[in-house]
């Protein structure tokens, strides 16, 4: 059915899940998963994973401040 | 300010109106740029200094830009020269090295492997609503560069890797290697967090040789 093992499908685990293997790749990629349930598990520990860290670590908002300091500075005459 | 002329005819100059459509840009952006920034340099003084850098230098080249090209890219490209010029130029910054060997570092298998986690009945999930609760920032700061750029390009930012590429002026397959080095190093930190915070009373997750008596609910009889 697939032609990968275990490892194979670790190395190209994460382009995959960034959307960056291309259709056939992800097919395979997907009949692998479908059949090995450690690598499903994975890969769905791996998806969750990179959510949480993108929650944890975006959302900042620039000061105020500086927001208004880059105003003035675009004023300024090059 | 002598370009803006308002004359009933023509309310702007094409300066000013330049000028408005970076403004646009600038409030879209700012605040993404600003967290990478943070990220990227890992203090507000240096991040604040960082986004200022890079307006200044985005409106000098404003002119060449395109409308309707990917402005964002744009941006981050020209934030990524500034800060690893910045970085280059200071001295006091000691450049990191990678002398960690996070090889083949799996955070998956680490919880899979561990007799705590695996005594808390699902060690995927403890492990994942620990991380919840970890300082994740202050983890990806500590991902050393190059690595850190290139996650934080991807993962945080969500460019494709043929954007990061043209960002940082790099092969495709080299961000590949960084990220996937990156995340490794996050991992490796991540892990190291959860085995501080532990998952019962902060005890019984030490991974030492020996140490692995007694659960870490039970105490010494």
């Amino acid at each position: 059915m697939s032609d990968f093992d275990c490892n194979q499908l670790l190395e190209r685990l994460w382009a995959y899940l960034d959307g960056e293997a291309d259709e056939s790749l992800c097919s395979e990629l997907q009949a692998h998963i479908a059949d090995c349930l450690p690598c499903r598990q994975h890969a769905a520990f791996e998806r969750r994973l990179k959510i949480i860290i993108q929650y944890k670590c975006r959302g900042e908002r620039a000061p105020e401040p500086l927001r208004i300091e880059l105003v003035r500075l675009l004023q300024k005459p090059s | 300010m002598g370009a803006i002329s308002v004359t009933p005819d023509h309310p702007m100059t094409v300066e000013a109106e330049d000028r408005a459509r970076f403004e646009a840009l600038v409030s879209e952006h700012l605040d993404s740029l600003y967290g990478s920034a943070l990220r990227l340099t890992r203090n507000r003084a240096a991040a604040e200094d960082l986004i200022q850098d890079t307006f200044l230098k985005a409106w000098r080249s404003f002119h060449t830009f395109q409308a309707g090209t990917n402005a964002r890219a744009w941006l981050y490209k020209i934030l990524m020269n500034a800060y690893i010029d910045s970085y280059r130029r200071s001295s006091r910054e000691p450049e990191m090295v990678d002398h960690e060997d996070v090889g083949d570092f799996y955070l998956y298998a680490k919880a899979q492997e561990s007799d705590q986690y695996r005594r808390a009945g699902d060690p995927e999930e403890v492990l994942l609503s620990q991380i919840m609760d970890a300082d994740v920032k202050s983890a990806l700061e500590q991902v050393p560069e190059p690595f850190r750029a290139a996650v934080i390009l991807a993962d945080l930012e969500e460019f494709s890797y043929r954007e990061i590429a043209e960002i940082l002026g790099i092969p495709i397959g080299t961000v590949m290697s960084r990220l996937y080095r990156g995340r490794r190093h996050l991992q490796k930190l991540l892990w190291d967090y959860a085995k501080r915070a532990g998952y019962v009373n902060g005890k019984g997750t030490e991974d030492k040789g020996g140490a692995k008596t007694g659960s870490p609910t039970k105490g010494t009889s």
